[in-house]
């Protein structure tokens, strides 16, 4: 919770391990290009927090470990009304429940890396939401991969993502299928696309009233990142 | 057709009942014992009827008739607790019945007609107490015996009574034999179907709160082990300062030896295992494991454990001190008791126990203790014999749920109780018209045509009752039963000319249809009552009207009132006491559930045990409790590449979620071995289950041979998610080859250096993910 250079990007952390957090606190200060604004062990703690402080010092994006607390560990709908709020959110995650990776995805989280993932991994992740981009990660594929539920893909597509979800980079999901890097691409972005949209009828049923707090919250003039690292 | 229901109809009539009634679920005891029940306690009340229309009819020449009917009420009520065989009593009704006839001799007396009702009651009783199909000829016979004598005996009666007895009785269990399968079919359907759906509940139940433990432990792993591993193999800041990092690490260990302490395996004695371990050879008789297994719920736990040790001690005693080369053991079961009896034919001795044989302290004692009896019986050479009796009703008081037990319900078994009544009553209203029918078309007394309108009446209260309309307007459908009840009856009257005229013929129970109707409707208790008042007010009109031709008429009108009446009365009895019944095996049945459920609750968490111990979490602990007490700096790269296998291997372990049953049970052997045999396995599955545990095990058999083929240290990676209909299995590494010969749209192909190997596999209908999860 040590206040940076103002130019940076603020960055919260919700972490409820105390080791975890201290490396995510050190990963995200080291080189000047985020702040840190907060970082705390649940969610609870940093909207109370976040109310408490004027709108310029509330950060741009939060990085969230979905297993804080032992309760019900996040919300579901907290999460889709901080993004309706214009919050930016990376899940960082060692590994959560299915179903509540399933329920944020579907609230429209689409930054989820691993905690064992690489640290240029994690970073260009967090510039990537930061950016507005979608960040398909092979961690994001498997979570889709295994919903029972997702919405229906063509042959092709449902390859691609397996594949990816599997363990194959992008260019191995190309030469397995047969076609180049840039197409197996474009089909995993459709996949992310469809199960995006096919979100937004969950996120719309959701309450957004209760996050007045946050209105006009997204300060339009935020710093945008350098050119982040392509997906995997 | 045609042909086909006549033949099952004949078959009913002629099969053996008792068939029927092997099972033992809550709604065929129910309907038997109240059978039996209802069924004795009416002989025994019809004779409290016969007494004062003898005293009527013959005056003091009563007395022989009249001490035998006395004596005939006890042996019903001794057959109740079952001292006399059940068909004696209907065969003393038909005595008494023809007694009462030869004593009067009087065709168109109130006892004649009394001994009509008796005779018929006793072929109703024989049908209902006697399963077997030899109850046609116990009744067929006696009636034939009956109608000959009174042919001889009292000839100025005429042929037309005698062949009524014979075609009467002869309807009578032929109708009893054809409708009573329906109603212990129907029970033994209730039962199979209670049956079915509470082991279908009582396994979901178990999965879902075994599912729920098993997140709760998951999280446990996730919040501490997992994450301070995957800290410490990261390195840099998460671990710049050891202080910080060796009370992280102490903290995990506390909480993961709470996790697994909370999970101590706690073996239930069974009562069916009082036959293992025996020291002696063991010839077994009386109650098998079935009835052993139902038993044991009604004892308890402590009673069960305390029996089985005592069984063993005596047979521990045998085999040490009698000589003898084999025991027997003897189990049987009272209405109240276990008996369980541990012979030897050994030197046995004379009687005052010896000190030393563990027999005072271990079997006196012990029984004592648990609240149940034992003794110990011996002669010198004629062997020894240890008795235990053990009380199964008290038992159950200790047994209410107790703090932290499960609780949870079967079904309603109250639901099922109220559509037996209603079906029941709706064929009675049926079954009463049709014999009505036949009486009629028989040559039944028949004045003023008066039993034409009755049928009409009787059909139109039956078709009333099935008026869905009628249904939502009860007041309005009581009151029309009430009516047509009342009408049945002074249009019955009014066939015999109200009792003076064949009187023998009159159709007392025509009736009984619209008003059980009534009953099995549920109508309130205010419809009862008004009902039954309405009937006994025409009934005591119909009487004094009856009374002005002759005070036999009026008596006469009295005891067909009573008959209709009475069995009114016993329907309703009946159908309390079934309810009754129902509740109390309901009870018992939750109770048996209950304890089912914790036990396969055991069961579950000692399998979970079993899989956490193999998965080996010591070695997680062990690396916790290493950098936890300063034996191994945090920094250190052996470490934290041990840290980096230790977590990946526990994250993969949480990640076999609970709800896939089928799954996470055969995959852990595949994490496991990739631990040992250092293959970097990476694990990633959906929500979806395999179809059934076959499927489950080639898919680990499959993982199993990628991770033996895998080249030490090189990369494994393993998926598992719904495609299409299907669960597809990819398997990314060095060296995997596929086990089967592949099906349609299957593949095996090389990348490079890499293998990838696509199988397709049978999924689980329901997927895990949409169960609740918090």
């Amino acid at each position: 919770m040590t206040p940076r250079g103002s130019a940076a990007c603020r960055v919260a952390i919700v972490e409820d391990h105390a080791l975890q957090r201290a490396r995510t606190e050190e990963l995200l200060g080291r080189d000047g290009e985020f702040e840190v604004v907060f970082s705390g062990t649940t969610a609870p703690e940093f909207v109370a927090w976040a109310r408490s402080v004027p709108r310029e010092r509330r950060p741009h994006l939060l990085v969230l470990d979905l297993m804080v607390d032992r309760e019900p560990s996040v919300d579901v709908e907290l999460v889709a009304s901080l993004l309706a709020a214009g919050l930016r959110i990376v899940v960082l995650s060692a590994l959560a429940s299915p179903p509540l990776v399933r329920g944020i995805v579907r609230a429209g989280v689409s930054g989820i890396v691993g905690k064992r993932d690489s640290e240029a991994d994690i970073l260009a992740a967090i510039r990537a939401v930061l950016r507005g981009d979608e960040w398909m990660t092979p961690e994001l594929a498997s979570v889709i991969a295994g919903d029972p539920e997702r919405p229906s893909l063509s042959v092709q597509e449902e390859r691609a993502l397996v594949l990816y979800a599997s363990g194959l980079t992008v260019e191995q999901v190309g030469a397995a299928m047969n076609i180049g890097r840039e197409t197996a691409k474009q089909y995993l972005d459709r996949v992310r696309k469809k199960y995006a949209s096919a979100g937004i009828a969950v996120r719309s049923k959701l309450d957004f009233g209760r996050i007045a707090w946050v209105e006009g919250y997204l300060d339009p003039g935020f710093p945008v990142a350098s050119e982040p690292d392509p997906p995997a | 057709m045609v042909v086909r229901a006549l033949r099952s109809v004949i078959g009913d009539l002629l099969a053996d009942h008792r068939v029927l009634t092997r099972g033992d679920g809550w709604a065929m005891t129910s309907v038997l014992r109240s059978i039996r029940r209802v069924a004795l306690l009416v002989a025994a009340g019809w004779q409290f009827v016969m007494l004062p229309v003898s005293f009527a009819t013959l005056g003091s020449a009563a007395w022989p008739l009249v001490t035998a009917q006395l004596a005939l009420a006890a042996t019903a009520l001794l057959a109740l607790r079952r001292w006399i065989p059940d068909f004696v009593i209907p065969l003393g009704m038909m005595a008494v019945g023809l007694w009462s006839y030869l004593a009067s001799g009087d065709i168109d007396s109130a006892l004649v007609f009394a001994a009509c009702w008796e005779i018929d009651f006793a072929s109703c009783l024989m049908g209902l107490l006697v399963l077997h199909r030899v109850s046609i000829a116990l009744v067929v016979l006696p009636a034939a015996v009956t109608a000959v004598t009174v042919l001889l005996a009292l000839p100025g009666w005429g042929a037309q009574l005698p062949t009524a007895i014979i075609v009467t009785q002869s309807s009578i269990i032929l109708a009893i034999r054809a409708g009573l399968p329906w109603l212990l079919r129907l029970a033994a359907d209730t039962d199979a179907v209670t049956a079915r759906a509470e082991s279908a509940s009582l396994r979901t139940e178990t999965i879902r709160r075994t599912s729920a433990r098993l997140a709760e432990e998951s999280r446990t792993l996730h919040d501490t082990a997992i994450n301070t591993l995957g800290a410490v193999a990261n390195g840099g800041a998460g671990v710049a300062d050891p202080a910080r990092v060796r009370a992280q690490c102490a903290r995990d260990i506390e909480l993961l030896r709470a996790m697994r302490g909370e999970r101590a395996p706690s073996a239930p004695v069974r009562l069916r295992s009082l036959f293992d371990h025996l020291a002696l050879p063991v010839r077994r008789e009386g109650l098998d494991d079935r009835a052993l297994d139902r038993i044991e719920e009604s004892l308890g736990s402590e009673r069960v454990r305390a029996v089985v040790s005592c069984v063993r001690e005596a047979a521990t005693n045998a085999a040490k001190h009698s000589g003898a080369d084999r025991i027997e053991i003897v189990l049987a079961e009272d209405s109240e008791l276990l008996r369980v009896v541990v012979r030897d034919a050994g030197r046995g001795f004379d009687g005052t126990i010896p000190e030393g044989r563990g027999i005072a302290s271990s079997i006196l004692a012990r029984a004592d203790a648990a609240g149940f009896s034992a003794s110990v019986d011996s002669r010198p050479g004629a062997g020894t014999a240890v008795e235990l009796r053990v009380p199964l009703d008290s038992a159950a008081e200790g047994r209410e749920p107790t703090g932290g037990a499960p609780s949870w319900h079967g079904n309603d078994i109250e639901a099922s109780v109220s559509a037996l009544h209603g079906r029941a009553g709706d064929l009675w209203a049926l079954g009463v018209t049709a014999i009505s029918v036949v009486l009629t078309v028989g040559g039944g007394t028949n004045r003023h045509l008066a039993l034409l309108p009755m049928l009409g009446v009787m059909l139109l209260a039956w078709a009333m009752s099935r008026s869905a309309s009628l249904r939502r307007t009860p007041a309005l459908l009581s009151g029309i039963l009430i009516a047509c009840t009342c009408a049945v009856f002074v249009l019955s009257a009014a066939a015999t000319d109200f009792g003076s005229a064949g009187a023998v013929n009159w159709q007392a129970l025509a009736p009984t249809g619209a008003f059980v109707l009534l009953l099995s409707l549920g109508s309130g208790r205010a419809a009862r009552i008004l009902g039954a008042a309405a009937w006994i007010l025409t009934a005591c009109g119909v009487a004094v009207l009856a009374g002005r031709a002759s005070p036999t008429a009026a008596q006469i009108t009295v005891i067909a009132a009573l008959v209709g009446l009475g069995f009114v009365v016993v329907w309703e009895t009946f159908r309390a006491r079934v309810e009754r019944l129902a509740e109390r095996a309901g009870r018992a049945r939750r109770s048996m559930l209950e304890a089912e459920l914790r036990a396969e609750l055991d069961a579950a968490a000692q399998a979970d045990h079993r899989r956490w111990t193999d998965a080996g979490i010591e070695t997680s602990m062990e690396l916790l409790r290493a950098i936890a007490e300063g034996e191994r700096d945090p920094a250190d790269p052996e470490l934290r590449l041990a840290c980096a296998a230790e977590e990946r291997y526990l994250r993969q372990l949480v990640q076999l979620s609970p709800e896939l049953v089928h799954l996470s049970r055969s995959l852990v052997p595949a994490i496991r071995l990739a631990r040992e045999r250092a293959v970097d396995f990476s694990l990633r599955i959906g929500a979806t289950d395999t179809g059934d545990e076959r499927a489950a095990r080639e898919i680990a058999g499959t993982v199993l041979g990628g991770l033996r083929s895998a080249p030490q240290g090189s990369a494994l990676s393993v998926s598992l998610f719904p495609v299409g209909e299907a669960l597809q299995l990819t398997l990314i590494g060095a060296g995997i080859a596929p086990q089967r010969t592949l099906g349609p749209g299957e593949r095996h192909e090389r990348l490079g250096n890499l293998e990838l190997l696509e199988l397709s596999y049978a999924r689980d209908a329901v997927a895990a993910g949409n169960t609740e999860e918090s």
